[in-house]
């Protein structure tokens, strides 16, 4: 039974040697955190003159000098940090003092070398300081390191920095295949990332819906939410009956917001789409746009299986003045399934509620005055009923 | 009179530059024989690379003045940190800096030397750098007051230094409570400030100043990183004047700034 | 017989030899991502993400029992997170104390009768929600007693947003922890079904207006205990197991899941302790039997505060019920599911592991010990015998204790002075001579408990905790 417990036996001396190792790693390391971390407060105190004159004089004319004298390596990299800190806040005449003085420190330069690195971190390091200082010439290197790179999380932070540095609109392009090629559905984060970058991005987006992938039309039409484009309007009309449900949906969504499209054949159509989403959009829209000539078919929609297009009409019903409360009441009173009638009557008392707070302007009071009426009348009529019903 | 003043005149005379910019800097300094005044002459040229200084020198004031000729503010500044760390290298500087700029150097009279040398004798501190007001530049003495509430120290830094370089009255506070106290404290014309604090946020902010507006209204200026338009919409719903998202313009911020508090 | 003890003996130390290996397997593919971690919380931009309108909404959920004394702070500080578009929705349990009369009366609540709620889920009686226009991301769901699962599941019957992130009444998020687990999530929304969260201890750390404004290592002994456990714990072994997919758990003191795949699997199991490790094994086990890919993801630099218990009658209800949970799951679920090719890495190692380390750690570890103790008892010569296996164990928490501070001065550094390393240095060794052993000892009688199905859930257990914690809490830390 002896070799089990030798084998024990050196399990611990081999135990131990990993240990002492793992002891004088974290010690080491944690010394040497702790000495840089002193480093770089004594260089911030140091050149704190320094950094109140580049915040100071942003805005005269003449770039901004470079500290005076030699500088080491690590004390660099400590004013490229401040400069960085401050490149992030700004844009306008500052932010290019900022950059300007990054290129005549030689930064640029440096980080453009580091791009090439042996070390994976390294690199993405260098790739992130090129975008913060919205480097041009760091493009193409960028371009080359995402086309090799894994996919992991360190792709969106080279993402960003080319966004970042990406001067032609074809960059952008590239960037944005680049990371649909991984296919893991981030499109808001995309258009997020080309928010940073300082082109016009409109173009772009018009040009990815018209593209072949499913990948490339949702990001365009998730960038098209928020910068409308002229000329759009074809594209999406072809769209509307894409194979993609969720390319149907995002088009819906976009479609809905103007008033133009939703004559009464889309809006039936939409209404009775075989997907959820998009008769639930519609039904919202309808609300919100104030189209109250729809209302007959949002009285249809309410009764709609899917909990979200009902609860949906019904706000929009409420949305609808006068007339949405009415149909409101309407629906209390022919309506036989429970359900509808429990969601209208929220709504109804909802509105009722606003009541309790002073209204002041006349008009609102006009309208709350006859919302009032008609579920005073309809309440009467129920009872009414009601009563007849016992006798 | 002070012998710094004959001097200038004597550099103005030299230098004919009567529509060109120039600078002065004032230095508190210990005592300085003239070896050590050539000394600092070389060091301060080398470190410039060049740089044409022209010092000057007085025993009993203790004063030492850098004239600088075709030099703007920032780079009269630039050079003040020269001769900030060329005094300090050799121990000998013994206060504070002041420097000036002026951009017609006809503009810098005797009189006003002389002021700034009164000022840089009466300046506490050690090793401070202070720029000179004069109102030959055409800032006014205080153009209003400013309070701004942000916990971003890096933001907060450099609009202090912005916006009272443009003269304004500039107090900070870090948090939404921090900033309804000094608001109390001080009305301020302007309110700049993030939505995102902590303990209070923007919204109940805006809130309470609201509910406090007694006399004439201060004006709000939002400073956020939010984007969503709700956020807009509150803001401008609960009194803010502005809505400016980061990143910013300083520029532009400054202009929005003087067309709402004149 | 003495042979027999031996062997079993020796049979003891291979346990300890082969559980402790596999934990330093893991704790290798957290090296193996730290890097990567580290570089990501620096680089990603959280700021200017905290504003932008592409972050998916989120629903937080916030189950209240007994908690009168805290939870205005902390209902404060979590509506004032740093997320662009969020609710918060609070859960009143049924509780004992004035919870609900606090809330109503602080933000002014009212109750709401067109609340809309969409019957998801069963829940127990929802008595009714409280809402007040002026603080338009609130919501109150008061609701009879059914436990911390059942009150989620009504707070996902309420919520608007596809995203959920269930809190306990008691964690400090910190202001950009949310935000944080929200870009795990927006790399890969479609395949993200659930991301936990880093669970720290806030013993001994200053906290003012519900942020801890300085960090301190735990004063007192226990807590010092448990927060180089939840270091190893989460450290060294939450990012290795996300990493290859195969997290079992996700605390309930903060995580964030996708909504809709939470009612598919019929959202939280109610009436039983464990349901945080509940929902993640339902979650596996769909997508897996569903054949979609997907993951379970670890963000360690979404941090949340909590307070340990500091009492070794609460520490050990604590670990009992994680005892007595640990046990209903994998007697629900585990055993159907463990050594299956199709469940994969989860059904392959995580479950394997789960089982044999976890669940039956305490007999092995017992049984063990005891014939070592008896085989030396009867032959006195052979004493070292006892000694190795002491030693074993000590130095591989030891060994595991140094990678999970390496791993934390890589990538968070949240401890800066050097004397902390040395003194939870210090009591990763310190753990093994008493602490470990009433460990084991208490999850042992967590399982006798499930037996005898005793089945009190700690609600009394909670009060009194809190109770106690408010005493301390009180006088270190509210501000005056």
């Amino acid at each position: 039974m002896e070799t089990p417990l030798t084998l024990a036996m050196y399990m611990l001396y081999g135990l131990c040697g990993v240990a002492a190792l793992g002891l004088m790693t974290l010690f080491v390391l944690k010394l040497r955190h702790i000495a840089a971390d002193k480093r770089e407060q004594a260089c911030l105190e140091k050149y704190q003159d320094y950094f109140f004159y580049i915040q100071a004089y942003g805005e005269e004319e003449g770039r901004l000098k470079p500290p005076a004298g030699d500088l080491t390596l690590g004390e660099k990299r400590i004013i490229q940090k401040k400069l960085l800190s401050l490149l992030e806040r700004f844009t306008g005449v500052h932010r290019q003092r900022l950059l300007d003085l990054c290129e005549d420190m030689g930064l640029i330069e440096m980080d453009l070398k580091r791009l090439n690195a042996w070390w994976k971190w390294t690199r993405v390091d260098a790739a992130y300081n090129l975008g913060m200082m919205h480097a041009k010439e760091a493009v193409p290197g960028i371009i080359r390191l995402m086309k090799k790179g894994d996919s992991d999380a360190s792709m969106f932070i080279l993402a960003r920095s080319l966004a970042k540095c990406a001067r032609q609109e074809d960059d952008l392009r590239e960037m944005v295949k680049l990371l649909v090629v991984h296919r893991q559905n981030c499109h808001p984060l995309i258009v997020d990332i080309l928010g940073d970058s300082q082109l016009d991005t409109g173009p772009l987006f018009l040009s990815l819906v018209r593209e072949e992938d499913g990948d490339l039309i949702k990001v365009g039409l998730i960038g098209l939410t928020s910068h409308v484009q002229p000329g759009m309007d074809p594209v999406l009309h072809e769209l509307v009956d894409a194979a993609d449900k969720e390319v149907r949906i995002k088009v819906a969504k976009l479609l809905c917001r103007d008033i133009r499209y939703l004559t009464e054949r889309n809006v039936r159509h939409f209404l009775s789409h075989p997907d959820w989403e998009i008769r639930s959009v519609m039904a919202k829209a309808i609300g919100e746009l104030g189209l109250s000539v729809y209302i007959p078919l949002l009285k249809r929609a309410v009764k709609d299986p899917h909990w979200w297009v009902s609860r949906n009409s019904t706000n929009s019903l409420a949305q609808l003045q006068v007339e949405g409360f009415r149909a409101l009441c309407a629906i209390l009173a022919e309506e036989r399934d429970s359900r509808v009638r429990e969601m209208a009557n929220q709504v109804i008392q909802k509105e009722l509620e606003k009541g309790k707070f002073p209204i002041n302007d006349r008009e609102q009071q006009m309208t709350y005055q006859q919302k009032l009426h008609y579920y005073q009348e309809w309440s009467r009529k129920t009872l009414k009923t009601v009563h007849a019903l016992e006798k | 009179m002070n012998s710094l003043v004959t001097a200038f005149h004597q550099f103005l005379q030299v230098s004919k530059s009567g529509n060109n910019s120039c600078g002065i800097i004032l230095a508190n300094c210990k005592q300085l024989g003239p070896k050590s005044l050539s000394g600092i002459q070389e060091a301060l040229e080398q470190k410039s690379m060049g740089l044409q200084v022209n010092l000057a020198y007085d025993r009993n004031s203790r004063v030492l003045a850098a004239f600088l000729e075709k030099q703007n503010r920032s780079e009269t500044h630039f050079t003040a940190l020269q001769v900030k760390d060329v005094l300090q290298e050799r121990g000998l500087l013994a206060g504070s800096l002041l420097i000036a700029s002026f951009s017609e150097s006809n503009q810098a009279t005797g009189y006003t030397l002389q002021r700034m040398i009164q000022e840089v004798m009466e300046m506490a501190g050690f090793g401070e750098i202070k720029l000179f007001y004069h109102h030959l530049d055409g800032r006014e003495d205080t153009a209003g007051s400013i309070l701004l509430v942000n916990h971003d120290e890096t933001v907060n830094e450099f609009l202090q230094i912005f916006l009272q370089q443009k003269g304004y009255q500039v107090t900070i506070a870090q948090d939404g409570m921090d900033g309804v106290q000094k608001y109390q404290e001080l009305i301020p014309d302007l309110v700049i400030t993030d939505l995102n604090l902590p303990i209070m946020n923007g919204y109940q902010l805006m809130e309470r100043i609201r509910q406090q507006q007694e006399g004439p209204a201060s004006k709000i200026v939002v400073l956020t990183d939010k984007k969503l338009e709700e956020d807009v919409k509150k803001s401008f719903a609960l009194g803010a004047s502005d809505y400016i998202t980061k990143p910013f313009s300083p520029v532009e911020l400054a202009a929005r700034v003087k067309r709402l508090i004149s | 017989m003495r042979d027999f003890l031996l062997y079993y003996g020796t049979f003891a130390i291979y346990y300890v030899f082969v559980i402790n290996s596999l934990y330093l397997f893991i704790m290798l593919f957290s090296f193996k991502s730290i890097m990567g971690i580290l570089k990501n919380s620096v680089y990603s931009r959280y700021q200017a993400l905290s504003g932008s309108p592409h972050v998916p909404p989120i629903s937080i959920l916030v189950p209240a029992y007994n908690e009168e004394l805290t939870i205005i702070e902390n209902v404060r500080s979590l509506l004032s997170l740093n997320y662009p578009e969020y609710e918060v929705i609070v859960i009143n349990d049924g509780s004992g104390d004035e919870t609900l009369n606090v809330l109503i009366e602080e933000f002014k609540l009212q109750l709401s009768h067109h609340a809309a709620v969409q019957p998801v889920l069963n829940t127990e009686k929802v008595r009714g929600v409280y809402y007040n226009p002026a603080f338009p991301n609130l919501y109150l769901i008061d609701k009879g007693n059914g436990g911390k699962a059942d009150s989620l599941n009504a707070g996902i019957n309420l919520s608007h947003y596809p995203l959920i992130a269930s809190i306990d009444a008691d964690s400090l998020l910190e202001k950009d922890a949310l935000i944080r687990i929200a870009r795990v999530y927006m790399e890969n929304p479609e395949e993200t079904v659930a991301i936990g969260g880093d669970i720290r201890i806030a013993n001994g750390c200053k906290i003012e207006d519900g942020i801890v404004s300085e960090i301190r290592l735990p004063n007192k002994f226990l807590p010092m205990l448990q927060s180089i456990e939840y270091l190893k714990a989460f450290l060294g072994g939450r990012i290795g197991w996300a990493a290859i997919n195969g997290l079992i758990i996700v605390s309930g003191a903060f995580g964030v899941f996708r909504k809709d795949y939470v009612i598919k699997v019929g959202g939280y199991r109610g009436g039983y302790p464990g349901e945080d490790m509940n929902i993640i094994i339902k979650l596996h086990k769909y997508m897996l039997e569903n054949k979609l890919p997907y993951r379970v993801a670890f963000c360690p630099d979404a941090v949340c505060w909590t307070q340990a218990p500091d009492t070794w009658k609460i520490l050990g209800s604590q670990r009992r019920r994680w005892g007595r949970g640990n046990l209903k799951n994998m007697i629900e679920y585990g055993k159907y599911m463990v050594l299956r090719p199709k469940y994969k890495i989860f059904g392959l190692v995580t479950l394997p592991y789960n089982i044999l380390f976890e669940t039956l750690n305490p007999y092995f570890r017992i049984t063990g010990l005891l014939a070592l103790i008896g085989y030396v008892l009867m032959d006195m010569t052979n004493a070292y015998v006892l000694l190795i296996y002491g030693a074993l164990n000590i130095l591989y928490g030891f060994l595991l204790g140094i990678g999970a501070l390496l791993l934390e001065e890589i990538a968070f550094r949240r401890y800066p002075r050097f004397q902390d390393i040395v003194k939870m240095l210090f009591y990763t060794i310190l753990m093994f001579f008493g602490y470990r052993q009433i460990g084991v000892i208490w999850r042992f009688l967590g399982h006798i408990e499930y037996l005898r199905n005793n089945n009190s859930w700690g609600t009394m257990t909670r009060t009194s905790w809190k109770a106690e914690e408010k005493k301390t809490m009180s006088s270190l830390e509210v501000r005056g």
